[in-house]
Protein backbone atom coordinates (compact mmCIF):
# COMPACT_ATOMS: atom_id res chain seq x y z
CA UNK A 1 0.00 0.00 0.00
CA UNK A 2 2.86 2.50 1.27
CA UNK A 3 4.74 2.00 -2.16
CA UNK A 4 2.63 2.67 -4.41
CA UNK A 5 2.26 6.20 -3.16
CA UNK A 6 4.20 9.04 -4.82
CA UNK A 7 5.50 10.04 -1.71
CA UNK A 8 7.02 6.81 -1.27
CA UNK A 9 9.75 7.83 -4.01
CA UNK A 10 10.72 11.23 -2.55
CA UNK A 11 10.89 9.80 0.81
CA UNK A 12 14.21 7.60 0.00
CA UNK A 13 17.12 8.71 1.52
CA UNK A 14 15.29 10.97 3.75
CA UNK A 15 14.06 12.79 1.31
CA UNK A 16 17.50 14.71 1.00
CA UNK A 17 17.65 13.94 -3.29
CA UNK A 18 14.60 16.14 -4.29
CA UNK A 19 15.60 18.64 -1.30
CA UNK A 20 18.79 19.58 -3.09
CA UNK A 21 17.06 19.31 -6.37
CA UNK A 22 14.12 21.57 -5.49
CA UNK A 23 16.51 24.01 -4.08
CA UNK A 24 19.20 24.28 -6.85
CA UNK A 25 16.35 25.04 -9.39
CA UNK A 26 15.19 27.88 -6.77
CA UNK A 27 18.14 29.34 -6.52
CA UNK A 28 19.30 28.69 -10.16
CA UNK A 29 16.19 31.35 -11.18
CA UNK A 30 17.62 33.84 -8.68
CA UNK A 31 20.67 33.60 -9.89
CA UNK A 32 19.14 33.71 -13.78
CA UNK A 33 17.21 36.62 -12.83
CA UNK A 34 20.15 38.66 -11.61
CA UNK A 35 22.66 37.77 -14.45
CA UNK A 36 20.12 38.53 -16.78
CA UNK A 37 17.49 41.63 -15.97
CA UNK A 38 19.34 44.70 -15.90
CA UNK A 39 16.21 46.68 -16.13
CA UNK A 40 15.16 45.64 -12.90
CA UNK A 41 17.37 47.81 -11.16
CA UNK A 42 17.47 50.21 -13.77
CA UNK A 43 13.80 51.18 -13.17
CA UNK A 44 14.53 51.65 -9.23
CA UNK A 45 17.13 53.80 -10.21
CA UNK A 46 14.75 55.63 -12.67
CA UNK A 47 12.09 56.33 -9.94
CA UNK A 48 14.66 58.31 -7.74
CA UNK A 49 16.29 60.67 -9.93
CA UNK A 50 15.71 64.13 -9.54
CA UNK A 51 14.15 66.66 -12.01
CA UNK A 52 17.09 67.36 -14.34
CA UNK A 53 17.57 69.82 -17.08
CA UNK A 54 20.15 69.93 -19.55
CA UNK A 55 21.32 73.55 -19.99
CA UNK A 56 23.75 74.51 -22.73
CA UNK A 57 25.20 78.12 -23.25
CA UNK A 58 25.23 77.23 -27.00
CA UNK A 59 25.81 80.70 -28.34
CA UNK A 60 27.81 83.29 -26.31
CA UNK A 61 27.29 86.83 -27.76
CA UNK A 62 28.67 86.16 -30.96
CA UNK A 63 29.94 89.93 -31.87
CA UNK A 64 31.90 90.13 -28.88
CA UNK A 65 33.38 86.73 -29.65
CA UNK A 66 34.43 87.36 -33.10
CA UNK A 67 36.07 90.61 -31.79
CA UNK A 68 37.91 88.98 -29.09
CA UNK A 69 38.82 86.81 -32.03
CA UNK A 70 39.70 89.13 -34.10
CA UNK A 71 41.94 90.99 -31.65
CA UNK A 72 44.00 87.64 -30.59
CA UNK A 73 44.37 87.36 -34.48
CA UNK A 74 45.81 90.81 -34.58
CA UNK A 75 48.06 90.70 -32.04
CA UNK A 76 49.45 87.26 -32.95
CA UNK A 77 50.26 88.84 -36.89
CA UNK A 78 51.96 91.55 -35.17
CA UNK A 79 54.57 89.49 -32.84
CA UNK A 80 55.32 87.50 -35.78
CA UNK A 81 55.97 90.68 -38.12
CA UNK A 82 58.25 91.55 -35.03
CA UNK A 83 60.04 88.78 -34.73
CA UNK A 84 60.69 88.66 -38.93
CA UNK A 85 62.02 92.07 -38.85
CA UNK A 86 64.40 91.58 -36.00
CA UNK A 87 65.85 88.14 -37.61
CA UNK A 88 65.88 90.64 -40.63
CA UNK A 89 68.06 92.99 -38.95
CA UNK A 90 70.12 90.30 -37.64
CA UNK A 91 70.82 88.82 -40.37
CA UNK A 92 72.15 92.13 -42.04
CA UNK A 93 73.91 93.08 -39.74
CA UNK A 94 75.63 89.69 -40.00
CA UNK A 95 76.11 89.91 -43.64
CA UNK A 96 77.42 93.84 -43.22
CA UNK A 97 79.80 92.48 -40.86
CA UNK A 98 81.57 90.10 -43.05
CA UNK A 99 81.24 92.27 -45.94
CA UNK A 100 83.56 94.74 -44.07
CA UNK A 101 86.03 91.98 -43.01
CA UNK A 102 86.72 91.10 -46.23
CA UNK A 103 87.23 94.32 -47.15
CA UNK A 104 89.39 95.33 -44.68
CA UNK A 105 91.11 92.01 -45.12
CA UNK A 106 91.66 92.86 -49.33
CA UNK A 107 92.30 96.48 -47.89
CA UNK A 108 95.16 95.58 -45.40
CA UNK A 109 96.80 92.66 -48.41
CA UNK A 110 96.81 95.67 -50.79
CA UNK A 111 98.70 97.83 -48.12
CA UNK A 112 100.87 95.02 -47.10
CA UNK A 113 101.91 94.48 -50.83
CA UNK A 114 102.45 98.10 -51.35
CA UNK A 115 104.35 99.30 -48.78
CA UNK A 116 106.86 95.57 -49.75
CA UNK A 117 107.30 97.14 -52.33
CA UNK A 118 107.80 100.78 -51.14
CA UNK A 119 109.89 99.59 -48.77
CA UNK A 120 111.93 96.78 -50.47
CA UNK A 121 114.92 99.17 -50.39
CA UNK A 122 114.58 99.77 -46.82
CA UNK A 123 116.48 98.18 -44.40
CA UNK A 124 115.52 94.46 -43.27
CA UNK A 125 115.66 95.17 -39.60
CA UNK A 126 113.47 98.53 -39.94
CA UNK A 127 111.13 96.62 -42.20
CA UNK A 128 110.59 93.30 -40.08
CA UNK A 129 110.04 95.79 -37.00
CA UNK A 130 107.65 97.94 -38.90
CA UNK A 131 105.92 94.67 -40.31
CA UNK A 132 105.58 93.15 -36.51
CA UNK A 133 104.19 96.25 -35.21
CA UNK A 134 101.70 96.80 -37.85
CA UNK A 135 100.72 92.91 -37.86
CA UNK A 136 100.05 93.35 -34.13
CA UNK A 137 97.86 96.23 -34.32
CA UNK A 138 95.84 94.06 -36.73
CA UNK A 139 95.52 91.71 -34.99
CA UNK A 140 94.39 93.83 -32.30
CA UNK A 141 91.96 95.17 -34.06
CA UNK A 142 90.77 92.37 -35.67
CA UNK A 143 90.29 90.62 -32.05
CA UNK A 144 88.49 93.58 -31.15
CA UNK A 145 85.81 93.51 -33.94
CA UNK A 146 85.24 89.74 -32.87
CA UNK A 147 84.76 90.68 -29.59
CA UNK A 148 82.10 92.99 -30.24
CA UNK A 149 80.57 90.64 -32.61
CA UNK A 150 80.43 88.01 -29.95
CA UNK A 151 78.75 90.22 -27.74
CA UNK A 152 76.20 91.33 -29.63
CA UNK A 153 75.27 87.92 -30.51
CA UNK A 154 75.02 87.35 -26.54
CA UNK A 155 73.01 90.23 -26.16
CA UNK A 156 70.89 89.16 -29.10
CA UNK A 157 69.97 85.68 -27.71
CA UNK A 158 69.67 87.07 -24.13
CA UNK A 159 66.63 89.11 -25.46
CA UNK A 160 65.00 86.42 -27.77
CA UNK A 161 65.17 84.02 -24.21
CA UNK A 162 63.13 86.82 -22.34
CA UNK A 163 60.73 87.26 -24.94
CA UNK A 164 59.81 83.69 -25.43
CA UNK A 165 59.62 83.42 -21.62
CA UNK A 166 57.36 86.71 -21.55
CA UNK A 167 55.42 84.67 -24.22
CA UNK A 168 55.14 81.33 -22.65
CA UNK A 169 53.84 83.41 -18.96
CA UNK A 170 51.09 85.17 -20.84
CA UNK A 171 50.33 81.99 -22.56
CA UNK A 172 49.65 80.14 -19.72
CA UNK A 173 48.13 82.78 -17.50
CA UNK A 174 45.64 82.96 -20.63
CA UNK A 175 44.85 79.14 -20.38
CA UNK A 176 44.58 79.83 -16.48
CA UNK A 177 41.96 81.82 -16.91
CA UNK A 178 40.22 80.09 -19.55
CA UNK A 179 39.70 76.96 -17.08
CA UNK A 180 38.69 79.07 -14.31
CA UNK A 181 36.15 80.29 -16.72
CA UNK A 182 34.92 77.38 -17.59
CA UNK A 183 34.44 76.51 -14.10
CA UNK A 184 32.50 79.28 -13.25
CA UNK A 185 30.17 78.91 -15.85
CA UNK A 186 29.72 75.68 -15.49
CA UNK A 187 29.08 76.34 -11.45
CA UNK A 188 26.94 79.16 -12.68
CA UNK A 189 24.93 77.23 -15.25
CA UNK A 190 24.17 74.73 -12.11
CA UNK A 191 22.70 77.48 -10.27
CA UNK A 192 20.53 78.46 -12.89
CA UNK A 193 19.42 74.91 -13.65
CA UNK A 194 18.70 74.86 -10.43
CA UNK A 195 16.36 77.41 -9.94
CA UNK A 196 14.61 76.97 -13.42
CA UNK A 197 13.86 73.44 -12.32
CA UNK A 198 12.62 74.28 -9.06
CA UNK A 199 9.86 76.53 -11.12
CA UNK A 200 8.74 73.80 -13.34
CA UNK A 201 5.77 72.51 -13.81
CA UNK A 202 5.88 69.58 -15.72
CA UNK A 203 2.49 70.00 -17.61
CA UNK A 204 1.25 66.35 -17.68
CA UNK A 205 1.18 65.92 -21.73
CA UNK A 206 5.54 66.60 -21.24
CA UNK A 207 6.78 63.40 -22.46
CA UNK A 208 10.32 62.23 -22.10
CA UNK A 209 12.63 63.37 -25.05
CA UNK A 210 11.25 66.36 -25.59
CA UNK A 211 13.27 69.19 -26.39
CA UNK A 212 12.72 73.07 -26.45
CA UNK A 213 15.54 75.59 -26.39
CA UNK A 214 15.13 79.05 -25.11
CA UNK A 215 17.11 82.27 -25.54
CA UNK A 216 17.37 84.38 -22.22
CA UNK A 217 18.69 87.82 -21.96
CA UNK A 218 20.25 88.69 -18.80
CA UNK A 219 21.66 92.10 -17.01
CA UNK A 220 23.86 92.06 -14.67
CA UNK A 221 21.90 92.36 -11.81
CA UNK A 222 21.20 88.51 -12.53
CA UNK A 223 17.64 89.51 -13.86
CA UNK A 224 15.65 88.11 -16.95
CA UNK A 225 14.45 90.48 -19.56
CA UNK A 226 13.36 88.09 -22.08
CA UNK A 227 12.22 84.91 -22.78
CA UNK A 228 12.23 83.63 -26.26
CA UNK A 229 11.60 80.44 -27.77
CA UNK A 230 14.68 79.29 -30.43
CA UNK A 231 13.41 75.75 -31.12
CA UNK A 232 9.51 74.50 -30.28
CA UNK A 233 8.98 70.93 -28.61
CA UNK A 234 5.61 70.52 -30.84
CA UNK A 235 3.83 71.08 -27.58
CA UNK A 236 2.28 74.67 -26.77
CA UNK A 237 1.92 73.65 -23.72
CA UNK A 238 5.73 72.18 -22.99
CA UNK A 239 6.81 75.07 -24.52
CA UNK A 240 4.97 77.17 -22.28
CA UNK A 241 5.81 75.60 -18.98
CA UNK A 242 9.25 76.18 -19.31
CA UNK A 243 8.76 79.78 -20.52
CA UNK A 244 6.82 80.48 -17.53
CA UNK A 245 9.61 78.33 -15.40
CA UNK A 246 12.38 80.80 -16.48
CA UNK A 247 9.58 83.87 -16.13
CA UNK A 248 9.04 82.42 -12.24
CA UNK A 249 12.84 82.53 -11.19
CA UNK A 250 12.47 86.10 -12.05
CA UNK A 251 16.04 86.97 -11.08
CA UNK A 252 19.47 85.07 -10.39
CA UNK A 253 20.75 87.41 -7.71
CA UNK A 254 23.99 84.81 -7.50
CA UNK A 255 25.39 86.53 -10.89
CA UNK A 256 25.81 89.41 -9.49
CA UNK A 257 29.51 88.22 -7.94
CA UNK A 258 30.21 87.52 -11.21
CA UNK A 259 33.10 89.10 -13.14
CA UNK A 260 31.65 91.60 -16.36
CA UNK A 261 33.72 90.26 -19.12
CA UNK A 262 32.71 86.42 -18.00
CA UNK A 263 28.91 87.68 -18.19
CA UNK A 264 29.62 89.76 -21.31
CA UNK A 265 30.44 86.24 -23.00
CA UNK A 266 28.29 84.16 -21.94
CA UNK A 267 25.56 85.07 -19.63
CA UNK A 268 24.43 88.13 -21.44
CA UNK A 269 22.67 85.84 -23.87
CA UNK A 270 21.90 82.69 -22.15
CA UNK A 271 20.76 79.37 -24.52
CA UNK A 272 19.01 77.04 -22.12
CA UNK A 273 18.19 73.47 -24.03
CA UNK A 274 15.13 72.21 -21.56
CA UNK A 275 14.88 68.08 -22.10
CA UNK A 276 13.09 66.44 -19.57
CA UNK A 277 14.68 62.31 -19.00
CA UNK A 278 13.14 61.15 -15.77
CA UNK A 279 9.42 61.32 -16.82
CA UNK A 280 7.42 58.18 -16.15
CA UNK A 281 5.84 58.12 -19.25
CA UNK B 1 27.45 54.61 -16.04
CA UNK B 2 23.58 54.00 -15.40
CA UNK B 3 23.18 52.12 -18.30
CA UNK B 4 25.40 49.79 -17.73
CA UNK B 5 24.28 49.25 -13.95
CA UNK B 6 22.89 45.57 -13.21
CA UNK B 7 23.11 43.53 -10.19
CA UNK B 8 25.46 41.28 -11.70
CA UNK B 9 28.32 43.99 -12.66
CA UNK B 10 27.31 45.60 -8.81
CA UNK B 11 28.24 42.26 -7.40
CA UNK B 12 31.55 41.83 -9.34
CA UNK B 13 31.54 45.57 -7.98
CA UNK B 14 31.66 45.25 -4.62
CA UNK B 15 33.45 45.32 -1.90
CA UNK B 16 35.26 41.51 -0.80
CA UNK B 17 33.26 41.94 2.21
CA UNK B 18 30.12 42.93 0.59
CA UNK B 19 31.05 39.69 -1.68
CA UNK B 20 31.63 37.35 1.45
CA UNK B 21 28.32 38.90 2.93
CA UNK B 22 26.52 37.82 -0.44
CA UNK B 23 28.44 34.50 -0.82
CA UNK B 24 27.53 33.51 3.03
CA UNK B 25 23.81 34.41 2.58
CA UNK B 26 23.70 32.38 -0.57
CA UNK B 27 24.84 29.43 1.08
CA UNK B 28 22.57 30.05 4.00
CA UNK B 29 19.54 30.42 1.54
CA UNK B 30 21.11 27.16 -0.58
CA UNK B 31 21.11 25.11 2.92
CA UNK B 32 17.97 26.60 4.64
CA UNK B 33 15.82 25.99 0.98
CA UNK B 34 17.38 22.38 1.12
CA UNK B 35 15.85 21.33 4.87
CA UNK B 36 12.75 23.37 3.92
CA UNK B 37 11.88 20.61 1.01
CA UNK B 38 13.48 17.86 3.07
CA UNK B 39 11.58 18.74 5.99
CA UNK B 40 8.13 19.11 4.13
CA UNK B 41 8.52 15.22 2.87
CA UNK B 42 9.23 13.79 5.93
CA UNK B 43 6.49 15.97 8.13
CA UNK B 44 3.95 15.13 5.42
CA UNK B 45 4.95 11.80 5.47
CA UNK B 46 4.68 11.80 9.26
CA UNK B 47 1.17 13.25 8.87
CA UNK B 48 -0.34 10.82 6.15
CA UNK B 49 0.95 8.01 8.11
CA UNK B 50 -0.99 9.32 11.15
CA UNK B 51 -3.96 9.81 9.50
CA UNK B 52 -3.88 6.32 7.61
CA UNK B 53 -3.04 4.25 10.63
CA UNK B 54 -5.32 5.75 13.07
CA UNK B 55 -8.07 5.02 10.82
CA UNK B 56 -7.03 1.44 10.29
CA UNK B 57 -6.27 0.66 13.65
CA UNK B 58 -9.96 2.30 15.36
CA UNK B 59 -11.59 0.35 12.14
CA UNK B 60 -12.28 -2.54 14.74
CA UNK B 61 -9.31 -4.73 13.26
CA UNK B 62 -7.52 -7.39 15.17
CA UNK B 63 -4.45 -6.19 16.93
CA UNK B 64 -1.84 -9.74 15.97
CA UNK B 65 -3.64 -9.20 12.23
CA UNK B 66 -2.61 -5.50 12.42
CA UNK B 67 0.54 -6.51 13.57
CA UNK B 68 1.13 -9.10 10.79
CA UNK B 69 0.34 -7.52 8.23
CA UNK B 70 2.97 -4.94 9.03
CA UNK B 71 5.26 -7.58 9.44
CA UNK B 72 4.16 -9.01 5.90
CA UNK B 73 4.98 -5.15 4.49
CA UNK B 74 8.34 -5.23 6.09
CA UNK B 75 9.11 -8.14 4.12
CA UNK B 76 8.71 -6.49 0.90
CA UNK B 77 11.89 -4.77 -0.65
CA UNK B 78 12.80 -1.41 1.19
CA UNK B 79 10.26 -0.12 3.36
CA UNK B 80 10.69 1.31 6.65
CA UNK B 81 7.82 1.12 9.16
CA UNK B 82 8.06 4.92 10.89
CA UNK B 83 5.77 6.74 13.33
CA UNK B 84 2.97 5.65 14.76
CA UNK B 85 2.96 1.98 13.45
CA UNK B 86 6.45 1.97 14.89
CA UNK B 87 5.37 2.84 18.56
CA UNK B 88 2.56 0.07 17.81
CA UNK B 89 4.72 -2.63 16.55
CA UNK B 90 7.36 -2.01 19.39
CA UNK B 91 4.63 -2.13 22.11
CA UNK B 92 2.68 -4.99 20.96
CA UNK B 93 6.12 -7.03 20.08
CA UNK B 94 7.63 -6.57 24.21
CA UNK B 95 3.59 -6.99 25.05
CA UNK B 96 3.58 -10.51 23.28
CA UNK B 97 7.11 -11.26 24.15
CA UNK B 98 6.87 -10.96 28.03
CA UNK B 99 3.54 -12.60 27.92
CA UNK B 100 5.23 -15.79 26.89
CA UNK B 101 7.41 -15.80 29.65
CA UNK B 102 5.90 -17.97 32.47
CA UNK B 103 5.21 -16.18 35.85
CA UNK B 104 5.84 -12.71 35.00
CA UNK B 105 2.90 -10.27 36.76
CA UNK B 106 0.73 -8.11 34.34
CA UNK B 107 2.30 -4.90 35.99
CA UNK B 108 5.54 -6.10 34.67
CA UNK B 109 4.08 -6.49 31.26
CA UNK B 110 2.31 -3.45 31.23
CA UNK B 111 5.40 -1.42 32.27
CA UNK B 112 7.87 -3.43 29.97
CA UNK B 113 5.73 -2.61 26.59
CA UNK B 114 5.27 1.06 27.94
CA UNK B 115 8.79 1.19 28.38
CA UNK B 116 9.51 0.04 24.63
CA UNK B 117 6.88 2.35 23.11
CA UNK B 118 8.35 5.38 25.12
CA UNK B 119 11.74 4.53 23.55
CA UNK B 120 10.18 4.35 19.98
CA UNK B 121 8.28 7.40 20.54
CA UNK B 122 11.13 9.27 21.51
CA UNK B 123 13.13 8.26 18.44
CA UNK B 124 10.13 9.11 16.31
CA UNK B 125 10.34 12.87 17.56
CA UNK B 126 13.72 12.92 17.02
CA UNK B 127 13.81 12.64 13.20
CA UNK B 128 10.77 14.87 13.21
CA UNK B 129 13.06 17.47 15.03
CA UNK B 130 16.43 17.06 13.59
CA UNK B 131 17.34 20.69 11.11
CA UNK B 132 14.63 22.33 12.47
CA UNK B 133 17.13 24.12 14.51
CA UNK B 134 19.13 25.31 11.85
CA UNK B 135 16.16 26.50 9.92
CA UNK B 136 15.92 28.88 13.14
CA UNK B 137 19.58 29.85 12.90
CA UNK B 138 19.39 31.08 9.29
CA UNK B 139 16.08 33.14 10.13
CA UNK B 140 17.65 35.24 12.56
CA UNK B 141 21.06 35.43 12.03
CA UNK B 142 20.62 36.05 7.93
CA UNK B 143 19.04 39.28 9.08
CA UNK B 144 22.02 40.42 10.93
CA UNK B 145 24.50 39.08 8.23
CA UNK B 146 22.73 41.18 5.53
CA UNK B 147 22.56 44.59 7.57
CA UNK B 148 25.95 44.03 8.47
CA UNK B 149 26.61 43.76 4.77
CA UNK B 150 24.46 47.11 4.20
CA UNK B 151 25.97 49.02 7.10
CA UNK B 152 29.84 48.39 5.65
CA UNK B 153 28.21 49.39 1.90
CA UNK B 154 26.80 52.56 2.94
CA UNK B 155 29.86 53.48 5.37
CA UNK B 156 32.07 52.91 1.94
CA UNK B 157 29.45 54.63 0.07
CA UNK B 158 30.22 57.63 2.19
CA UNK B 159 33.36 57.18 2.68
CA UNK B 160 33.89 57.98 -1.21
CA UNK B 161 31.44 60.62 -0.76
CA UNK B 162 33.71 62.11 1.32
CA UNK B 163 36.97 62.02 -1.26
CA UNK B 164 34.75 63.53 -3.64
CA UNK B 165 34.93 67.13 -4.01
CA UNK B 166 31.87 67.27 -5.74
CA UNK B 167 29.28 65.59 -3.85
CA UNK B 168 26.50 63.70 -6.57
CA UNK B 169 24.22 61.38 -6.29
CA UNK B 170 26.25 58.66 -9.23
CA UNK B 171 29.36 58.54 -6.71
CA UNK B 172 27.57 57.30 -3.50
CA UNK B 173 24.60 55.10 -5.72
CA UNK B 174 26.93 51.86 -6.28
CA UNK B 175 27.61 51.29 -3.18
CA UNK B 176 24.02 52.14 -1.45
CA UNK B 177 22.25 49.80 -4.23
CA UNK B 178 25.18 46.94 -3.17
CA UNK B 179 24.87 47.78 0.47
CA UNK B 180 20.70 46.95 0.05
CA UNK B 181 21.43 44.34 -1.71
CA UNK B 182 22.81 42.63 1.21
CA UNK B 183 19.92 43.08 2.97
CA UNK B 184 17.66 41.53 0.44
CA UNK B 185 19.73 38.54 -0.07
CA UNK B 186 19.28 38.44 3.94
CA UNK B 187 15.26 38.75 3.76
CA UNK B 188 15.89 36.71 1.13
CA UNK B 189 16.84 33.71 3.23
CA UNK B 190 15.21 34.60 6.23
CA UNK B 191 11.75 35.01 5.45
CA UNK B 192 11.15 31.23 3.52
CA UNK B 193 13.36 30.08 6.89
CA UNK B 194 10.87 32.15 9.66
CA UNK B 195 7.84 31.13 7.43
CA UNK B 196 8.98 27.13 7.73
CA UNK B 197 10.51 27.12 11.18
CA UNK B 198 7.37 28.13 12.54
CA UNK B 199 5.05 26.14 10.42
CA UNK B 200 6.94 22.76 11.24
CA UNK B 201 7.21 23.38 14.54
CA UNK B 202 3.50 23.98 14.89
CA UNK B 203 3.30 20.65 12.80
CA UNK B 204 6.01 18.69 14.60
CA UNK B 205 4.29 19.29 17.94
CA UNK B 206 0.81 18.41 16.89
CA UNK B 207 2.40 15.20 15.31
CA UNK B 208 4.21 14.00 18.63
CA UNK B 209 1.07 15.23 20.40
CA UNK B 210 -1.13 12.58 18.78
CA UNK B 211 1.77 10.07 19.33
CA UNK B 212 1.42 10.60 23.06
CA UNK B 213 -2.40 10.52 22.52
CA UNK B 214 -2.07 7.00 20.62
CA UNK B 215 0.48 5.92 23.43
CA UNK B 216 -2.07 6.31 25.97
CA UNK B 217 -4.53 4.96 23.94
CA UNK B 218 -2.91 1.79 23.18
CA UNK B 219 -1.62 1.72 26.67
CA UNK B 220 -4.76 1.25 28.06
CA UNK B 221 -6.23 -1.55 25.55
CA UNK B 222 -2.74 -3.64 26.26
CA UNK B 223 -3.72 -2.91 30.54
CA UNK B 224 -6.76 -4.01 29.44
CA UNK B 225 -5.75 -7.43 27.99
CA UNK B 226 -3.01 -8.13 30.18
CA UNK B 227 -5.41 -8.17 33.46
CA UNK B 228 -8.65 -9.48 32.06
CA UNK B 229 -7.14 -12.42 30.74
CA UNK B 230 -3.82 -13.02 32.39
CA UNK B 231 -3.41 -16.80 31.74
CA UNK B 232 -4.45 -16.35 28.01
CA UNK B 233 -1.44 -16.02 25.03
CA UNK B 234 -1.63 -14.31 21.94
CA UNK B 235 -5.02 -12.54 21.60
Amino acid sequence: MLSFHPMALLLKHEGYPPAVVAAAFLHGILIYFIFYNPVMSRELVDLDEPIYINAITAEQNPQRLRRIQEIEQQRARESEAQRQREQDAANQRAQEEEARQQEAQREADRLEQQRSERELAQRQQEEADAESQRQAREQQRINQENLERDRQAQIDREQEITRQAELQRQQALASRRATADARAVDTYVAIINNTVAGNWDIPPSARNGMTTILAIRLVPTGEVISVNVIQSSGNAAFDRSVEQAVRRAERFPELQDMSTTLFETTFRNLTITFRPEDLLR
Amino acid sequence: MGESMNIWSMIVDATWIGKLVMLSLFALSVMSWIIIVQKWIIIKDAEREVFNFEKLFWSGMDLSQLFREGTNKLKKEDVTIIGMENLFRSGFKEFTRLRQQPGIDSDAVMEGSQRAMRVALSREERVLEKHLPILATVASVSVYIGLFGTVWGIMNAFFDLANQSQASLAVVAPGIAEALFATEMGLFAAIPAVLAFNRYSASVNSISDSYYTFLDEFSSILHRQAHSKPQESED
